[in-house]
């Protein structure tokens, strides 16, 4: 599926701005604010499916999409993203959890057991946000006896909202690890 | 066999690797057996052993004792339970998820486990603490899937590669590992998944959203008016190509007004008790009637008995004064503005009715001329009519409103072979009369010739009125 251009002047959702703040028990949170431009309530995902980081260019990308996701064979199951609806001509903040450090498997000492490296968030400079939507909610499609919710989410969005912002990440306790 | 564990060995602990919690998984898995443990560390590794005599008997015990006991298995399984906020190598999150990879299993040039083992990993923060809900099986509730319940699922992924056994399709396979954790729910003493449903939520597990101004209107999503429009939509109409094609454009004229329609309620509880009894409750009346008559080929004595026990179990249309009546009426006509009330909530409803769902043939067709014809229905019965009568006109009002499914651009991209289907599932579910029948075929025979069918049934009460009146 090709995606389609969102940042394109008339498109009715944009990410307005992306700030990272911690909560009172320390916790790392992105606040999102989404705007609707058009005279339709827009529904979104309001939940982060994925983050990606590019050490070279310190650039964050924090997904409320499915898009850039590969997906793998055996998970447990396809975990619904969480919605939220944007009121024609209205805001709406998003708030997501953001995590510490990003994770990757890379191969350890032991063939048996792949190594865990994490980088911190705090590495980040520059994010961008990509949002889908859509002027209707998702429907399961009972005629798709697959079942098969990936490839019906990956069909859904009408567009993507996509901004970039700088960022700084407030300072907190995690370093580069190995291990 | 062998199985391990995988032990945080960063140097400070990030807490991204929880290996107490994989632990306590596996003894649930084992049913308590006290003759599950661990045994010393190797590297990052915690090596699970389960050693006979086992005291816990029944088939999760036993899955377990093969993974880790039967020497003629490889390659190892290692175990890793996961802070909620662990990334796959590709960047999704793990939250409210659990996963198996092969050894070196690589998708699009990503290598998600660089190991020699087959890898389980799962979220044992379930979804930030929230918990993770997926489909009950025989209902539209959902159920909790517990840590050791998720453990359960991935270790038949895992039971399965190791045994060259994995089912030919992922579909397969899903069904499978899900057969094999409803086994875990036997064991918990909890709700089967439905097999067929590989869906999951994070939060309080119930029933899922629906139909958003009935949900606002009846005050939960849980509610059983609610759970009828999703069955109706869901296991009727929607399963036909042409059905789908249909709610998909009522899909886009309903959502231009109904989220307004739901803040309005939110913010006036007079207009949500009003929408509840006198639009949702016919609609619902009406929508039961309609099945009655088609899947449940009801006699028309039968019939005109369940209009009357509609109208009994409606107490807000049996006290509605005939005045109101006919101002409802009036209303899902189009015909409500500049409308005798001060109630600014009921104005502003009045006039997104009249420039946003009536002007859709779509949203009058399915959600507001039923309305219409059962409210027409209840007009005759307290003019006196008998109901063998009133349900006479309702069946005739029924036939003509059927006839008049908008078509959608989909019929034209059938062949043959699939309009006849799609016909003989509408005939099934629908299109009860004769007159429905022939008048749906010429409109659609109109249709597919290049010329304009009619339009859907014009907003007028007269046909029902005057044979009540």
């Amino acid at each position: 599926m090709s995606r389609k251009k969102d940042n394109e002047r008339g498109a009715p959702l944009v990410v307005e701005s992306f700030s990272v703040r911690r909560d009172d028990k320390g916790a790392l949170k992105g606040e999102i604010t989404l705007v609707n431009r058009g005279a339709r309530t827009i529904q979104a995902y309001g939940s982060v499916r994925g983050l990606l980081f590019d050490p070279a260019t310190k650039l964050l990308t924090v997904l409320l999409s499915d898009q850039r996701l590969l997906g793998v064979q055996h998970a447990s199951h396809f975990l619904l993203p969480r919605a939220v609806a944007v009121d024609p001509g209205g805001k709406r903040l998003v708030e997501v959890p953001l995590p510490e450090v990003i994770t990757r498997l890379t191969p350890g000492p032991d063939p048996r057991a792949p190594a865990l490296t994490t980088i911190p968030l705090s590495q980040a400079e520059t994010a961008e946000v990509e949002v889908a939507w859509s002027e209707q909610p998702f429907y399961r499609d009972p005629r798709d006896q697959k079942g098969d919710m990936r490839e019906q989410f990956l069909r859904w969005p009408q567009g993507f909202a996509v901004s970039r912002f700088p960022v700084a990440i407030p300072s907190g306790e995690a370093t580069a690890t190995r291990g | 066999m062998s199985m391990f564990i995988k032990n945080d060995a960063t140097p400070q602990g990030t807490g991204m690797v929880k290996p107490d919690e994989a632990f306590l998984s596996l003894v649930s898995i084992s049913n308590n057996d006290p003759q599950i443990g661990e045994g010393p560390p190797s590297g990052d590794l915690l090596p699970v052993l389960y050693q006979h005599p086992l005291t816990s008997t029944g088939p999760c015990p036993t899955r377990l004792d093969t993974l880790v006991n039967d020497a003629t298995l490889m390659p190892p399984i290692v175990v890793m339970a996961v802070a909620g906020s662990f990334m796959l190598n590709d960047g999704s999150s793990m939250s409210g998820n659990g996963v198996t990879l092969r050894p070196n299993e690589t998708h699009g040039g990503i290598n998600f486990n660089p190991s020699t083992s087959i890898l389980v990993i799962y979220d044992a923060e379930q979804c930030g603490g929230t918990g993770i809900c997926v489909k009950q099986e025989g209902s539209s509730d959902t159920v909790g899937s517990p840590n050791s319940v998720i453990l359960f699922h991935e270790l038949s992924h895992a039971f399965h590669i190791a045994t060259g056994t994995t089912a030919a399709t992922s579909a397969a396979e899903e069904v499978a590992a899900e057969t094999d954790e409803n086994l875990m729910r036997d064991q918990l003493g909890i709700a089967h998944r439905d097999v067929n449903d590989h869906t999951a939520t994070c939060g309080t597990c119930g029933a899922p959203v629906c139909c958003v101004v009935a949900t606002v209107a009846t005050g939960s999503p849980y509610s059983a008016r609610v759970n009828e429009l999703r069955q109706v939509r869901d296991r009727f109409l929607r399963r036909a190509e042409t059905g789908f094609s249909f709610f998909e454009r009522l899909f886009e004229d309903y959502y231009a007004f109904s989220p307004q329609v739901c803040v309005m309620m939110a913010r006036c509880e007079a207009l949500r008790s009003d929408i509840e009894r006198y639009y949702l409750a016919p609609l619902i009346h009406f929508l039961r009637l309609v099945q009655l008559r088609t899947v449940g080929h009801a006699s028309p004595a039968r019939l005109a008995a369940a209009l009357d026990e509609e109208l009994a179990s409606s107490p807000g249309l049996r006290s509605l004064d005939a005045a109101t009546l006919e101002l409802l009426l009036d209303l899902y006509a189009g015909r409500s503005l500049p409308l005798k009330s001060t109630d600014a909530a009921h104005v502003e409803l009045a006039r997104l009715l009249e420039e946003r769902a009536l002007p859709s043939p779509y949203v009058d067709w399915a959600l507001v001329h039923p309305v219409r014809i059962f409210l027409q229905a209840v007009q005759a019965r307290r003019a006196g009519l008998s109901a063998p009568r009133v349900w006479r006109t309702m069946a005739a009002a029924m036939d003509q409103w059927a006839a008049h499914l908008p078509i959608t651009d989909v019929w034209q991209r059938l062949s043959s072979f699939e309009r006849r289907r799609e016909l003989a599932f509408l005939d099934h579910c629908l299109l009860r009369g004769r007159k429905a029948r022939r008048g749906f075929r010429r409109r659609l025979a109109a249709t597919l010739r290049g010329r304009s069918s009619s339009p859907p049934a014009a907003r007028t009460n007269e046909a029902v009125k005057g044979q009540a009146s």
